[in-house]
């Protein structure tokens, strides 16, 4: 034996370490520790398994419900919960953004203390004690404190609150959007001072006066999911816009009327007027005297007023009041003028007439605006620290140095208050201004409650522990750890949990059902809170306000539109990448300000699109690019808010202008809201200004077809069946063939875009016995539980026709507001980065997915006679193309079909020939100009600890390869897997891809189309499908439907 | 062994009573005025060497720039992925055509003008082909994985895509560098040997010796010289063809309009033609100037390139009417809208540019006056050139920028300094080459121009 010994163990070991060395030395990889950082790993987390937390979004006051999916114990993503009666399961783009909120690089990082004006970074100890002084003797001294937090609601409200009535303060809850005049008018004409529910779901004609319900105005996505409710079925709601410039919430309308700004007020009142003279409604009660109130508004005297024709204000109250229940909304921040009071009185009065009191506006689940502060409020506030009479401000939360508008002076009067406390993670401006900075917690990683909606009492659970970069506390500790160290009177408990739960012991006892505490604590916690169905006050009509209309002040012959930004709302996601980046839904400008002006103005004024234009108001003057929109009448110009911060991250700082600065003193005299609308704007030609960055530049079809509408009356042969079902396919009559683009198979069906066609020795399939594989062959063979059983599959060669599924997508156009919840979704799930506007101006944003927007015939109803209003909106990515173009031309099969149908794109194996681009139709792909993912990079897309965020699921790309949509093939791998693992088979709607999680009107539907009782196969054989570019054969995997055309009238 | 097979390019009766050359031209005065190229170079020679490598290194110091950064630091925008890179790709290859049509099909078809021109225009193919080939890797994304377009055997089984036309680029032009370079060698052979034997200098001894391969001018190299040379120019023929045939495919197997055309193939060669030749007179025209070579580079030899010109231009012309047409004609709107959109867009001043360069400046050609004022015809031929670069650049950036999906018009491509010292780095890169060239080998043949002249006789006195 030993003689066939090659050679001795000696030479063995030398010959051994010899190769470990060489291999040591050579191969020294990427270290496989940042891979996975549980070194030891806790017993209860499994990695690579999500944990999903209940909470509520905290981003603005509508309080949506949410899960937030946790990986490793990091939030990655967050998404609406389908059981919260807020949200039903959509969110909007500043939702599904919050996560940059909690990975802001620029968050505080430890207690600040202001020295010299520079700061300084102390301990938690040091700075306790330093606020406990200063309130202590401010308290003592009795000396006024102040304490601003924002709309936290529930418990977090209470706890300061409490703290304020201990210390003797003035608690002021600061929105910037509070709503006071809704309010105040619903107070005064209905006896209810809240803001009410309203039920669009139930409308069968919708009217806004200046509310952007889909984008900011009070619940956007439970609204918008209302909408899409009632525009769908046979019989959709007609919606009709009534505003100066057509907003996005507009541009779904069917029918735009450009009123005059503040002229929405007169022709709600002549509708009124009509309804009330010729006994359209429900009949009122207090029919004389409000007939006696509105003589003044005559259809006649409303065309005057309003500019819109008597006929058609007839027309349309005749419309509003057969349709019942309708819903009249208005009001919103961009239409709140020195008449706000009178604008919302006078749409409830329509509402009434019109018998939609109780219906589709009613008092039940009304929205929590109780405490929050009016703006005399904070101008009281803001007296009295301009006084001396304040002498301690603590500030939570809230941003009023940025928020309130600079004439009512609160900057200038908050640096006289003594001693100012922020409790805040960000440096806002108003930290900025303040002496100590005590860091909070980001609500993702913060216990909470709120209670946004009457009897919606909605959890904020924590879902990663706090983020260790960050030496932050919950902000309800800081106020206890303040009360304790100013020595204010009272029992406070120990920690912020305990007086959180304490909070619950009542609901406990209500929602309880016998359980004890721990379980119904864990139930609502998993549910996301408890919620109990409220009742619908009766209501009454109380007084009638005087009615009279409000015209914007000013030198300049130009009305001042300013209006809340879709992606930043009244600022606060200015420091998100993400929302800087996401698009605007109507201009598709990003990262800054512009001003819109209708075309005729801009060539009066002589300038082009993005021109710089100084706007002069009495106040300020500013300079801003020009944004052409023919959606804007031509006596108003329009600049979005939410810009223009001084501080607040590297993000937002020294970015586009904050409009709020171009107002002068105005108010609603009857509720005192700050009036929006109330400028007036002088035009000139600017020097410069900063550059207008769009995605889309043009926004014509020039009949190319990417977005089609259809007849309504096509569909449904005139019957007005709500229950109808529109995306039926049609019956009978159909051939195969007949439409444009379909595909007939050899037994003569009609084909479903699918693969039919397949490289032979480039796609796994079952080896034959005995077949010898080509060299060149991709995957030679794949394992026999791979390929599974025969199916009827409209591919009929090679490994193709054993595939189980061909993901595919329907994307109703009808439903899609543009919203573009879809494309934060998609940035936060897969890992995309943000590139900034110096590329974007190159074309070089890396979405995967993008809103684009047609505006097909943007014309105010008054001029063009029947009401035209056709802006389309096209979610646009990768088609997943049976015959992809992008397939055949790349040269190293980095791109390829799978046999599910997907067009994948292997990174590893890209090149960066960027043909496939070249040859995509679509131009859904996005190459990596730069190095994104390398830290080391200054084009580094995710500052520490921004990448904590990272789906690990989805891989980081690198640079110089392409990428595109995947159909978020990894959640697709999950439900596979979850499927397998519970043994059973994969069933219609286990996989939802990101963009169609977050969609708040559900336009986007994913599944399989060899299923054919699937919803996206059922989809993709209704009449209004449709593929984008068929003419060119690509075979696309997602389908649209046409959106639908509402002739005027149909409503009714 | 076999005097059959020796077949002359010439008849013999024809020796000496060409006017190809002058008669004052013998076959010594041939040997020295070619040989005094390869003299120690002068002020003139090393300050436009040295000034080339200057540009060079600024090109240089872009291209590590784009490989460290990224290739964001070119100008393309999402829908114009492909720009400058690809149009210099496909300048340079173009003009790598005309050594191999002067030197190969010229050959074939006897046309004897092309002795005196033939061997620059050869440099000028290997040395544009050793330029193009390097576009194809500058504009990768991973420039460092560009041999993953090879169909190397690898553990991972993994082929290249042969469906995809830049796949197809990898052969013709590798062939076609291939093919060119050993045509070049070849031909210099008895060169090379006369440069060994009456060479200055070691070192030009040394090179002539290397490149004349053992030389000795027997009567049985003379035969295998003149068959290799009557194979290769066979086999180079169908490459000028094909290569540039190829390169047009990257854009013709595409969809998009303005791209997606059958006319391509003989459109590109005929352009890679009128830009190869518009170089040659473009080279010779100062080479004949400074190194007094004028009877031999005789203005009839130039004059017969720019017919060349013309003749190339006119089917060039030819072609932009023809896909017009067709745009018309045809059912695409999105096609009639780029072609309408070309000369009306934001592209206008280069398709203006590249039609009146291509199209009308050439027409100039028609008078025999233009084309035997070599000054006026060197301005000609540089306007040839600029043309025919914009040409590229229209078809790949026009094409890509007005895409079928409106939502992404009016992102137009702006060219970054980057691929301006790229671009330029790659001029820089050729002439490097081509400086060295005319100082280290011969750069006209004497061998083909000897047998033109009359046979040294003793004569009596």
């Amino acid at each position: 034996m030993s003689d066939e010994i090659v050679f001795d163990r000696r030479d063995f070991l030398k010959l051994v370490g010899i190769g470990v060395a060489g291999a040591a030395s050579g191969c020294a990889g990427p270290p496989a520790e940042k891979l996975i950082p549980y070194l030891v790993a806790p017993t209860d987390v499994l990695p690579g398994v999500p944990y999903w937390y209940a909470s509520t979004c905290r981003e603005c006051p509508a309080g949506c419900g949410v899960l937030v999916k946790a990986r490793e114990g990091r939030a990655i993503k967050i998404e609406g919960n389908p059981d919260h009666p807020v949200n039903g399961g959509g969110l909007c783009p500043r939702g599904q953004a919050a996560l940059q909120g909690l990975y802001d690089p620029d968050r505080v990082r430890s207690p600040l203390v202001r020295e010299s004006g520079a700061w300084k970074a102390i301990g938690w100890d040091e700075a306790l004690k330093l606020a406990g002084e200063k309130l202590g003797e401010a308290m003592r001294a009795k000396r006024g404190i102040a304490v601003v937090t924002d709309h936290a609601t529930g418990s977090l409200h209470a706890l300061a609150a409490e703290w304020a009535k201990a210390a003797g303060a003035t608690h002021l809850v600061y929105e910037a959007f509070a709503h006071e005049s809704l309010r105040e008018a619903n107070r005064r004409t209905f006896g209810h001072d809240a803001i009410p529910h309203y039920d669009f779901a139930a409308a069968r004609m919708i009217v806004s006066f200046g509310a952007d319900f889909l984008e900011t105005w009070l619940s956007p996505a439970g609204f918008a999911r209302g909408f899409a409710k009632a525009r769908g079925g046979g019989s959709p709601a007609r919606f009709v816009a009534v505003e100066p410039r057509l907003s996005l919430t507009g541009a779904n309308a069917d029918e735009w009327i450009a009123c005059p700004p503040g002229a929405e007020l007169a022709l709600a009142l002549g509708m009124s007027r009509v309804i009330l003279s010729e006994q359209l409604g429900p009949g009122v009660p207090e029919r004389a005297g409000l007939l006696d109130a509105l003589a003044a508004f005559t259809p006649e005297a409303v065309e005057a007023q309003a500019e819109v024709p008597a006929s058609k204000v007839a027309a349309l109250a005749r419309e509003f009041a057969a349709a019942g229940p309708s819903l009249a909304v208005g009001g919103g921040i961009a239409a709140q003028s020195e008449s706000a009071l009178g604008l919302h009185a006078a749409l409830n009065l329509l509402n009434y007439v019109a018998g939609n009191v109780g219906r589709t506006l009613r008092f039940d689940r009304t929205q929590n605006f109780d405490a929050v502060a009016s703006f005399n409020d904070v101008q009281r506030l803001i007296a009295a620290m301009a006084e001396g009479k304040v002498d301690a401000l603590v500030v939570h939360g809230a941003n009023p140095a940025y928020g309130v508008p600079a004439w009512a002076g609160f900057s200038p009067a908050m640096d006289k208050v003594i001693f100012k406390v922020a409790i805040t993670a960000v440096m806002d401006e108003t930290a900025a201004r303040c002496d100590l900075v005590l860091p909070s917690t980001h609500w993702l990683e913060t216990a909470g409650d709120a209670e946004t909606v009457r009897g919606v009492h909605s959890l904020v659970q924590p879902a990663t522990a706090r983020l260790p970069m960050f030496d932050a506390r919950p902000a309800g500790d800081t106020f206890l750890a303040l009360a304790r160290g100013a020595g204010l009177r009272g029992d406070w408990p120990e920690s912020w949990t305990d007086y959180l739960e304490a909070r619950w012991k009542p609901l406990h006892n209500r929602f309880g059902k016998g359980r004890d505490f721990d379980t119904f604590w864990r139930e609502s916690l998993q549910r996301g809170g408890v919620w109990e169905e409220v009742s619908s006050p009766a209501v009454r009509w109380g007084s009638t306000p005087a009615f009279a209309r409000a015209q914007p002040k000013g030198q300049g012959s130009l009305a001042l539109v300013l209006y809340p930004s879709p992606a930043l709302y009244d600022g606060r996601g200015a420091n998100k990448a993400w929302l800087q980046e996401l698009p605007d839904p109507t201009t598709k400008a990003v990262w800054g300000s512009w001003i819109e002006m209708h075309p005729e103005t801009a060539a009066r004024l002589g300038v082009g699109m993005g021109d710089p234009v100084q706007v002069d108001t009495e106040s300020a003057s500013v300079a801003l690019p020009a944004y052409l929109y023919s959606g804007i009448r031509k006596d108003t110009v329009a600049i979005p808010l939410g810009q223009g911060h001084t501080a607040y991250g590297r993000y937002a700082r020294d970015r586009g202008v904050n409009a709020l600065g171009l107002l002068s003193p105005a108010q609603d005299a009857a509720s005192g809201a700050p009036a929006y609308l109330s400028a007036r704007a002088r035009l000139s030609k600017a020097a410069s200004a900063p550059a207008l960055v769009m995605t889309q530049r043009d926004k014509g079809q020039h009949e190319r077809g990417m977005a089609r509408t259809v007849p309504l009356v096509q569909l449904t042969g005139g019957t007005r069946d709500p229950h109808a079902d529109i995306n039926m396919p049609h019956s009978g009559t159909h051939a195969p063939g007949e439409y444009p683009g379909e595909r007939v198979s050899e037994e003569g069906h009609v084909e479903l875009p699918s693969q039919h066609k397949l490289g032979k020795h480039t796609e796994p399939r079952l080896k034959a016995p005995g077949e010898k594989m080509p060299a060149h062959a991709v995957s030679p063979f794949v394992p026999e539980e791979v390929v599974r059983g025969p199916r009827a599959i409209p591919i009929r060669e090679g490994s193709y026709k054993n595939a189980q599924h061909r993901w595919a997508m329907a994307i109703d156009l009808h439903s899609c507001t543009g919203c573009s919840a879809c494309v934060v979704a998609c940035y936060a799930e897969n890992n995309i980065p943000t590139v900034g506007p110096e590329m974007i101006k190159r074309g070089r944003e890396m979405a995967w997915i993008r809103i684009e927007r047609f505006e097909e015939k943007i014309a105010p109803a008054g001029e063009s006679g029947a009401g035209a209003n056709d802006v389309r909106h096209v979610p646009m990515m990768c088609q997943h193309c049976t015959s992809a173009p992008c397939e055949i031309v790349c040269p190293v099969y980095a791109t390829y079909h799978n046999p599910e149908g997907l067009n994948a794109q292997v990174y590893n194996r890209c090149v960066g020939t960027r043909y496939c681009s070249n040859n995509c139709p679509y131009k859904v792909r996005a190459f990596n100009f730069f190095d994104y993912s390398a830290p080391e990079k200054a084009t580094f897309a995710f500052p520490e600890p921004l990448n904590w965020q990272l789906n690990p699921d989805v891989t980081v790309r690198s640079k110089g390869v392409m990428e595109k949509c995947t159909m978020c093939v990894q959640r697709i791998l999950e439900g596979k897997g979850n499927a397998r693992d519970e043994n059973r088979a994969l069933q219609d709607g286990d996989i939802r891809t990101a963009c169609q999680q977050s969609c708040p009107t559900q336009a986007i539907v994913f599944g399989d189309l060899l299923d054919p009782e699937s919803l996206v196969a059922k989809l993709s054989r209704a009449e209004r499908a449709y593929w984008a570019l068929d003419e060119l054969n690509t075979g696309p995997g997602v389908t649209y439907l046409k959106k639908l055309e509402l002739p005027a009238g149909s409503g009714t | 062994v076999s005097e059959t097979t020796y077949e002359p390019v010439m008849d013999p009766e024809d020796v000496g009573k060409t006017e190809h050359v002058p008669a004052t031209v013998t076959q010594k005065s041939l040997n020295r005025d070619i040989l005094r190229m390869l003299q120690r170079p002068g002020w003139l020679w090393w300050t436009v060497f040295l000034l080339d490598l200057a540009v060079l290194a600024v090109g240089m110091v872009a291209l590590r720039n784009q490989f460290v950064l990224g290739i964001g630091v070119a100008g393309h925008t999402r829908p114009v992925m492909w720009a400058s890179y690809v149009a210099n790709f496909v300048f340079w290859v173009g003009i790598a055509h005309c050594g191999t049509l002067v030197s190969a099909i010229l050959f074939l078809f006897r046309s004897h003008f092309r002795r005196a021109v033939y061997r620059v225009a050869e440099a000028m193919t290997v040395f544009g082909v050793m330029t193009a080939g390097l576009f194809p890797i500058i504009h990768l994304g991973r420039p460092w994985f560009p041999y993953w377009l090879f169909p190397y055997p690898t553990q991972r089984q993994i082929w290249p895509n042969f469906r995809s036309p830049l796949e197809w680029d990898v052969f013709a032009v590798t062939t076609y560098l291939t093919v060119s370079t050993i045509f070049f060698l070849v031909g210099i052979i008895p060169d090379a040997a006369a440069q060994r034997d009456h060479g200055k200098d070691r070192f030009h001894r040394l090179l002539g010796a290397i490149f004349s391969f053992g030389w000795t001018g027997a009567n049985h190299q003379w035969k295998h010289f003149y068959g290799a040379y009557l194979y290769f120019a066979a086999f180079a023929t169908p490459l000028v063809l094909s290569v540039h045939s190829v390169v047009s495919w990257d854009f013709a197997m595409a969809q998009l309009p303005g791209w997606h055309s059958t006319i391509f193939a003989p459109y590109f060669v005929a352009g890679a033609i009128f830009s190869g030749v518009a170089l040659v007179i473009n080279l010779l025209i100062p080479i004949r100037k400074v190194f007094k070579l004028e009877h031999i580079v005789t203005v009839d030899h130039i004059e017969k390139l720019s017919k060349l010109v013309l003749l190339t231009s006119t089917i060039v012309t030819y072609s932009y009417g023809c896909e017009f047409f067709c745009a018309w004609y045809g059912p695409s709107a999105h096609e009639r809208d780029l072609f309408w959109w070309r000369f009306t867009g934001h592209f206008w001043w280069a398709t203006w540019a590249m039609a009146i360069c291509n199209s009308v400046i050439p027409l100039l050609l028609w008078f025999k006056r233009v084309r035997r004022n070599l000054v006026v015809l060197f301005v000609l031929c540089l306007f040839v050139n600029v043309g025919m670069w914009f040409e590229r650049f229209v078809i790949i950036i026009t094409s890509l920028a007005r895409t079928f999906d409106p939502a992404g018009w009016d992102i137009n491509y702006r060219m970054s300094w980057t691929e301006g010292a790229i671009l330029a780095g790659s001029f820089a890169w050729f002439f490097m080459y081509f400086l060295l060239f005319i100082r280290l080998l011969p750069a006209f043949s004497i061998a083909e121009i000897k047998e033109t002249l009359a046979p040294p006789m003793r004569r009596k006195a």
